[in-house]
């Protein structure tokens, strides 16, 4: 009944607004004239009798206002008033308005991509069902936690594990696939049939494999993703149960995955069951194993059951299992690198700090502002709005702008992240981060907005509303006098901000000087003109030596007789993506040290096509067959880390060559060495450490092969008609992924140029915004101090004293964010040691040049007002009095 | 205005209440449905706003004043416990 009431009493008020304010407006005005009647009737004058009343009680305005803020409804019709006087004061000055959002925007654009990319990496779940679940394993050799397993061991260890519902092994590699125009390379999973029941996928159209189908006997069959069933099968729904050639052999495709999920994110494109062969080699450790824990399994007793089996395993093979066990991690432990979640949230911390400066720049230009208004403000009060109420109209305005910033901000935010996207190479973060702008990241930024309106709003506020409006009014708006308290707060301000960007600029300038380093970095072999592709085989399943090897030298004699190809080579990894292989071996001379080395096999031709160095000896040449004695060349890290103060030439190792297939070891040969060559970078710019020898390819032929050229002209010109070449040898041949090693360098740090590029630029905007807020206080600072610098002018004063007078002002807060930012630099830097490459933290280059660069600007911005304040002509500067 | 001279003169001047309080406290008695008002004329002739209780009015009036007379109660209790 009462609520009745009140929603009717609501009603009536927004419908008959006017009705209801005439009706208070009576009845107080009534109560006023009764109470001065009253004082006239004990003898007293009208006027004094009016002037008793008023004393006596508040003013009628202030009753009245009281009246309304009980109403029912009064938050609702306050805050819309509040709203529509803060856009109508907000639209009277522009140019404030429009260079505050501009700053919301920045800030929280920058907020929302960055967030967008922590939330998909680092802290949204993975959608597969209970992916606490999945597990990866590994074998643990002696002194190592996570080798990849032998075909042998993952049998043996599937067939006995009791822990998990299912495990499935995996071996990533290319097909070819014919169907439609050129041959086109697939990216490809081989996995163990129960895989998806791992992971818990199921198709989206058919199914996935059945028990069974990873066995020998069993008919071909494929899935393919989403993506690659819309990029290269028009998305026919009709494709399941029809037969497509990979490595022209047929397999009946059973189903394709779900789209826009993890797997439309992984590498590989179309999943085929891994099949082995009988006997598989237990010294070829080359699998990725995943499995599923039963319900109620913990990890504890998953790993207790591993170590049991890999123990056992131990005893029976000794000769080569000695001391092994078993690794059983999280599977969602390891999806995101340390590298990638350190650059995120260094990321995070950067635009948290842009936002911060940004906020502190408009909190000063609030407190300016409010100088300005404070008649408006002592009026207000006057007329009856209270403290608290004056404080809301202040913070509406300030929510007001954090609105308009955060709309723009999105926008700002939404391309910024598209733009990220756009640099990073496919498959950067791993497929389990879905980096989208959703409803998560609008939650974020939602709640983001509200604080900052409130942080750069709430001390202006208060201190706005602070001030005794009779004193306001008295002082006739000339109220520049800012208090002490005031002048501090700006100061403070402002001194977080320059040591805010200054941390963020020694930041970007330890990772720009990093990674300048990184790409000088000597990488021994010349890149221009060089180019790069892998090369998937048709006959990787079962290879023939004879057969392969002469296929490859028939594709190579196809590529050198192109006009503009200088030289030619395959390798059994392409330069800077690894060494392909890591053998264990020992020197002839030293059977009991096992020691371990890059070992890539290789044509002759890829010593001059690279114009790698030969230190000594020679390199591998035509001469060096499967009938000659076996020879290698080693490199010169090679030589300082295992044969230091020696002449390497004669010397032997003892290694297995690699089996054709490389599913196994071959023969355990004695490999002479011939040469010495200079470092090329095989593990990575970064490495310092890049043992490696080389083989031959005529001595231990291979599939897994990539092949590379030197080129003379275009490289996109040449890599088709190496293409071309390579199709008149075999149309299906294809060539994966060709690109120039120029970009396979680039491709091989993005890891660190990203990182260092956006903290760059969020720096730069930072030192921006930090300039826009001295250049804002010492402008408002300096115009509120005309007069008084006018009178300094007439008594004397040089244009040179009042220009150090503003910039000694003003440089004092600058110095002191320069000392704090220089503390905090050092304190924090540290903590992206990791990311650093040949330069230490605490660089005091760096350091120097940040500080000389923050104080260059800041001068900078101190002068424009200083140049003002020195041309104060005194008779205009004392007229305005 | 009569209000609150009867507040004064019953309370023997423990309680003046002006207008500030006063007429907040009107208006949301009126909203609640618990008191009425209506233009009328006083004896010098000046119109003014008379307030009378409406029926829910009362029935709240008698439930507020058992409350009161509970909670005082207990309050003395307290003190005289106190003493």
């Amino acid at each position: 009944m009462a609520w009745g009431r009140r929603m009717a009493s609501l009603w009536q008020r927004f419908r008959r607004r006017g009705w209801v304010e005439q009706e208070l407006d009576e009845e107080v005005r009534a109560y006023f004239q009764i109470q001065i009647e009253r004082g006239m009737a004990r003898g007293l004058t009208r006027e004094e009798a009016r002037r008793q009343a008023r004393l006596q009680f508040d003013g009628e305005e202030q009753v009245k206002q009281r009246v309304r803020e009980e109403r029912v409804g009064a938050p609702i019709d306050s805050t819309l008033q509040d709203i529509s006087y803060a856009w109508r004061s907000l639209r009277k000055s522009p140019g404030f308005t429009s260079f505050a959002v501009l700053t919301i925007a920045l800030g929280l654009g920058a907020n929302a991509a960055i967030f967008s990319m922590v939330d998909g990496v680092l802290i949204k779940a993975a959608e597969y069902p209970e992916p606490e679940r999945i597990v990866q394993l590994w074998e643990k050799p002696p002194g190592y936690d996570r080798n990849p397993i032998s075909a042998a061991n993952y049998l043996d260890w599937s067939r006995q594990a009791q822990s998990f519902d299912a495990m499935a092994a995996e071996t990533d590699g290319a097909v070819s696939y014919t169907g439609g125009g050129e041959p086109r390379s697939l990216t490809t999973g081989f996995v163990s049939a129960p895989y998806f029941k791992v992971f818990g996928v199921q198709a989206a159209l058919g199914r996935t494999f059945a028990a069974g189908e990873d066995q020998p006997a069993s008919q071909k069959v494929a899935v393919l993703t989403h993506r690659i069933w819309t990029n290269a099968f028009g998305a026919d729904a009709g494709i399941v149960g029809r037969s497509i050639l990979l490595d022209s052999e047929p397999y009946i495709v059973i189903g394709v995955l779900p789209g826009a999920s993890e797997f439309d994110r992984r590498w590989n494109d179309i999943w085929v069951p891994l099949v082995f062969a009988p006997n598989p080699a237990r010294d070829y450790h080359y699998l990725s194993a995943y499995a599923r824990l039963k319900p109620g399994v913990s990890l504890a007793q998953a790993r207790t059951e591993m170590s049991a089996i890999a123990g056992h395993i131990a005893e029976l093979y000794p000769a080569i299992k000695k001391g092994w066990s078993a690794t059983v991690r999280p599977y969602m432990d390891g999806v995101v690198g340390s590298n990638t979640r350190l650059s995120l949230k260094v990321l995070m911390w950067a635009v948290a700090a842009i936002l911060m400066i940004g906020c502190a720049n408009l909190a000063n230009l609030l407190m300016a502002r409010s100088t300005l208004r404070e008649r408006e403000i002592a009026l207000r009060m006057a007329l009856g709005a209270r403290r608290g109420r004056v404080v809301r109209l202040l913070l509406t305005e300030s929510l007001l702008l954090a609105g308009g910033g955060a709309a723009a901000g999105l926008a700002i935010g939404f391309g910024l992240l598209k733009w990220i996207q756009s640099l990073l190479p496919p498959f950067y973060f791993p497929p389990e981060a879905n980096v989208t702008m959703d409803g998560r990241v609008l939650w974020f930024l939602g709640g983001v907005t509200i604080l900052t309106g409130i942080s750069f709003g709430l001390a202006p506020a208060i201190q706005a509303s602070r001030r005794d409006p009779a004193q306001s009014l008295k002082e006739g708006g000339r109220a520049n006098s800012a208090g002490r308290g005031k002048a501090y707060a700006r100061h403070v301000f402002v001194a977080a901000q320059v040591a805010a960007a200054f941390i963020l600029l020694a930041g970007a300038g330890l990772l720009l000087r990093s990674f300048e380093r990184l790409m000088n970095v000597n990488v021994g072999f010349e890149t221009d003109g060089l180019v790069g592709a892998g090369l998937p085989l048709k006959m990787a399943k079962d290879p023939d030596p004879v057969k392969l090897t002469l296929y490859v030298n028939q594709l190579l004699d196809a590529v050198r007789a192109t006009p503009g190809v200088l030289g030619a080579a395959v390798a059994s990894a392409l330069p800077l993506t690894g060494w392909g292989d890591g053998m264990p071996f020992h020197m002839a001379d030293n059977p009991e040290k096992m020691i371990g080395t890059g070992f890539k096999i290789v044509t002759p031709g890829y010593f001059p096509a690279l114009h790698l160095r030969l230190v000594a000896g020679r390199a591998l040449e035509e001469r060096d067959t499967d009938s000659s004695p076996p020879v290698a060349v080693v490199n010169e890290s090679f030589v300082r880390a295992y044969l230091p103060g020696q002449d390497a030439l004669g010397k032997r190792m003892l290694v297995e060559k690699i089996a054709p297939s490389r599913h196994g070891l071959g023969a355990m040969t004695s490999w002479e060495i011939v040469g010495v060559v200079a470092d090329e970078k095989g593990n990575g710019l970064d490495q310092a450490d890049d043992v490696g020898a080389y083989v031959s390819f005529a001595q231990d032929p291979v599939v897994g092969l990539g092949l590379v050229a030197r080129v003379h002209g275009d490289p996109g010109t040449m890599i088709k008609s190496i293409e071309r070449a390579v199709w008149r040898v075999d149309k299906s041949q294809v060539l994966d992924n060709p690109m120039t090693m120029d970009r396979i360098k680039a491709e091989s740090v993005t890891y660190r140029r990203l990182p260092a590029q956006l903290l760059g630029g969020f720096a730069l905007l930072a030192l921006a915004l930090a300039c826009t807020g001295i250049y804002g206080v010492l402008s408002f600072v300096t115009a509120g101090r005309t007069q008084e610098l006018g009178v300094r002018a007439a008594l004397g004063a040089s244009r040179w004293d009042l220009v150090r007078l503003v910039v000694g002002g003003g440089s004092i807060p600058v110095l002191v964010g320069v000392a704090v930012g220089l503390g905090g630099a050092a304190g924090l830097t540290r903590f992206i040691r990791s990311m650093l490459f040949a330069t230490s933290p605490l660089d005091a280059t760096n350091l120097a040049a940040v500080a000389a660069l923050l104080l260059l600007v800041a001068l900078m911005a101190c002068l424009v007002p200083a140049w003002r304040a020195a041309r104060a002509n005194p008779m205009a500067a004392l007229r305005q009095e | 205005m009569g209000i609150a001279d009867r507040i004064e003169q019953v309370t023997h001047g423990v309680f003046v209440v002006g207008p500030g309080s006063l007429f907040p406290a009107l208006h949301r008695l009126a909203e609640n449905g618990w008191i009425e008002g209506q233009w009328g004329q006083l004896e010098t002739g000046r119109r003014a706003k008379f307030y009378v209780l409406t029926p829910p009015g009362r029935a709240q009036l008698t439930k507020e004043k058992r409350q009161w007379l509970k909670v005082n109660t207990a309050v003395n209790q307290v003190l005289a416990d106190e003493a």
